[in-house]
């Protein structure tokens, strides 16, 4: 499923990130990488989400989280 | 000799506090040579010893996904610093420590600053500290610069640790493979003397394939030394599933294991105060209404305040004119002196008190973490103009001034937003032609002028919401990659640090935008003054030879030539129609001489036609290209010129 697929308060894993290298790149300086967990502490299900990755905060445009294949936990 | 050092971090980690507490007021603000980003330098004295510091505008990892980043990463190659001082943030690790790692390939002499430990306490966590420094041969100092904690062993440090053998950190050797492979490339990069400074971090490029190096990389080399490499590669790449940027992986991978080893965290359910803000700040109905408020209650209180300062300077600089014309007997002097420098000086500096506390309330929002929320908030909006939420702080810093807004846009990751961000900061109403429109309405407007200015500023905003429209579905269609960004959490900025920083930005416009609209004034008085026996001088007779254009409008000659001098700075509107209307005071001409319209429609005209020159400049620069730059210019004008028009004509009809 999409990371914008989660609601508020759900956990999952990070399967894989579909994009060009910029955009692979940038999301993985942010600490999203395969493999890693996240939370989804905000999805107004319009907007962008905020999703907690080991101890920090990330605000991810609704269109780059739909790029963003994870697995509910 | 004095040595260079840099100091090195990623955003939010509390480097230019860092920065600030080292150099104090020993700082200059300037340029990146051939991009307008922002570069502090500075000095400090440890013994006797002189060290120069450079604040490197921040960077998660050393992959550049931004013009800052690549900035950064250019210098740290390029300019061999005796010691870099890698401050963390000590209430999360595993973010900081990802690009901590990635600066060992650079063979840089490094020390770590583990920043905000005061915030890791409270969050109750842990480090173990003897285990951290037996990981990393480097010398770490753990403190808070908020506090002042640690930044006295942190200096003796730094002496300590210039030119000093470049450190290790025994994880890479052990953890994985990636790294002899690295260690084989380098053998090969270092024989050439484009890489033999950092054959290291070449032989990372090479492995993470990025586009940025590998292919210069591979023009350099000998076709032997080529092959040796490609088969390298193919054998790290032998047993693992392929993906892109293998190596971020990797070193999220090793900071996670470092993190895990050194700090314990004690478990807690409850939110984070934090998050619990966040929960009302961020609230879906509330979010927009809290964010309107707090605005207004700026501009309100900056006006507020800069109104008091702005009147007293004001007050100071007429009795200043008042002292010459007792000493000096008329003629030329007197005119020069109270005219041309008192006026040119005195609309300079009654300007600096809004933009000193609009940087201070800005500042405030920024160092509080509110600004990196209005991100999240408007995010939804700009996408209705093909931007994201980043552009919306450069927007919001053009009601300051459109310079340093043009500037900000360096955070901005793709080039197409910048341009876009670029194209529309200069329709944001800035604080000069505020000042002017504020002056200039309360003459004509009296009780309404409250009335009129806020209608004037919101159909200038509305303006510079339709350019952006226009600009996105005619000129720039691509749509922006999207937004995502750290979302730091809330905490108390210092008022030292706030005012530092102020200090400067006030400084730098003072230097940029400050010497131009002086030397502006001085012209405008002599081509007013000379010749002699012509009333209003060369720029009255310029004046009437355009004047027909703007008779439409309702302009005399003196608003039209006062528009021209406008190009060169905004706020000289006022000391041009205070020169051409000679020997009367500006206010009583004006009551008297301009219908409520036309002066409306003047108002109206000023508020959107061209950029200042300044801007103008830094819009060449930032974009470089005149297209752009005369695209904009042309754009402004025309529709200055048709929506005065028509308010015009609308307003007569129906009053």
């Amino acid at each position: 499923m999409k990371l914008t697929d989660l609601r508020q308060g759900e956990k999952a894993k990070v399967l894989s990130l579909f994009g060009g290298a910029n955009f692979v790149c940038k999301v993985k300086n942010m600490g999203i990488t395969e493999e890693c967990f996240i939370e989804v502490l905000k999805n107004d299900g319009r907007g962008p989400l905020i999703i907690k990755q080991d101890g920090s905060k990330i605000v991810i445009g609704r269109m780059m989280a739909s790029r963003i294949e994870v697995e509910k936990l | 000799m004095s040595e260079k050092i840099v100091i090195v971090g990623q955003p939010n980690s509390g480097k230019s506090s860092l920065f600030n507490s080292l150099t104090g007021l020993d700082q200059t603000v300037g340029n990146w040579p051939g991009v307008t980003v922002e570069k502090k330098e500075g000095f400090f004295f440890i013994d006797d010893k002189k060290f120069e510091v450079v604040d490197l505008p921040g960077c998660y990892g050393l992959t550049p996904t931004s013009i800052d980043e690549k900035i950064s990463l250019d210098y740290l190659l390029s300019s061999s610093p005796s010691l870099i001082v890698n401050i963390l943030d000590g209430s999360n690790l595993e973010r900081s420590l990802f690009l901590s790692l990635q600066l060992f390939f650079l063979d840089i002499p490094l020390i770590f600053f583990v920043n905000k430990m005061d915030v890791a306490r409270s969050k109750k966590i842990k480090i173990d500290f003897e285990k951290m420094k037996s990981i990393f041969s480097c010398d770490i100092v753990f403190g808070s610069v908020k506090n002042g904690e640690g930044v006295d062993e942190l200096k003796r440090l730094i002496k300590n640790n210039v030119n000093k053998k470049v450190c290790e950190t025994k994880y890479f050797k052990v953890s994985d493979k990636v790294y002899l492979h690295i260690e084989k490339l380098s053998e090969i990069l270092i024989k050439y003397k484009e890489f033999e400074k950092h054959p290291k971090f070449y032989s990372l490029k090479i492995i993470e394939n990025d586009k940025n190096f590998v292919p210069s990389i591979f023009k350099i080399l000998r076709e032997e030394d080529l092959s040796k490499i490609k088969s390298i590669v193919d054998e790290v790449y032998k047993n693992i599933k392929k993906i892109d940027f293998l190596t971020l992986d990797w070193f999220y991978s090793l900071s996670r294991g470092i993190v895990g080893e050194v700090t314990k965290k004690e478990f807690s359910d409850k939110k984070s105060l934090t998050e619990e803000v966040d929960n009302t700040l961020l609230n879906r109905f509330f979010s927009i209404p809290i964010f309107f408020i707090t605005f207004l209650f700026i501009f309100f209180i900056t006006f507020f305040l800069g109104d008091i300062f702005s009147n007293f300077l004001t007050f100071l600089f007429e009795k200043l004119s008042f002292l010459l014309t007792k000493v000096i007997k008329g003629g030329f002097l007197l005119s020069f002196l109270t005219e041309g420098i008192v006026g040119g000086v005195g609309s300079v500096i009654t300007l600096l008190p809004y933009i000193f506390f609009m940087y201070i309330f800005l500042g405030f929002l920024e160092d509080t973490g509110y600004m990196a929320r209005v991100v999240f908030i408007m995010d939804r909006f700009m996408h209705k103009i093909g931007l994201h939420g980043k552009s919306f702080i450069s927007l919001v810093l053009g009601f300051g001034c459109s310079v340093p807004a043009v500037l900000s846009t360096r955070v901005l990751d793709t080039p197409k937003d910048r341009i876009k961000t670029i194209l529309i900061i200069p329709f944001i109403p800035c604080s000069s032609r505020l000042t002017v429109l504020i002056f200039l309405g309360a003459i004509l407007f009296g009780k309404w002028s409250f009335l009129v200015i806020f209608s004037l500023f919101l159909l200038s905003i509305l303006f510079a919401i339709f350019s952006g429209f226009i600009i996105d579905r005619f000129i720039l269609k691509e749509k922006s990659e999207g937004l995502i960004m750290e979302l730091p959490d809330y905490h108390l900025p210092t008022l030292k640090n706030l005012l530092i920083n102020s200090y400067f930005k006030v400084k730098d416009f003072l230097k940029r935008a400050g010497s131009l609209i002086f030397i502006i004034t001085i012209i405008i008085f002599l081509l007013s003054y000379f010749p002699k026996d012509v009333e209003g001088g060369f720029i009255k007779i310029a004046g009437e030879k355009i004047d027909f254009l703007f008779k439409p409008l309702g302009f005399d000659v003196e608003r039209t030539v006062s528009l021209i001098t406008g190009f060169f700075a905004k706020e000289s509107v006022v000391s041009t129609l205070g020169v051409l209307y000679k020997g009367e005071q500006l206010e009583k001409v004006i009551a008297s001489r301009w219908n409520k319209v036309d002066g409306f429609v003047f108002l109206l005209f000023l508020m959107i036609y061209l950029p200042c020159i300044a801007t103008a400049v830094v819009i060449k620069q930032e974009t470089g290209s005149y297209l752009y730059l005369f695209g904009i210019v042309l754009y402004s004008i025309v529709f200055a010129y048709i929506i005065s028009f028509l308010v015009r004509y609308i307003l007569l009809l129906i009053i």
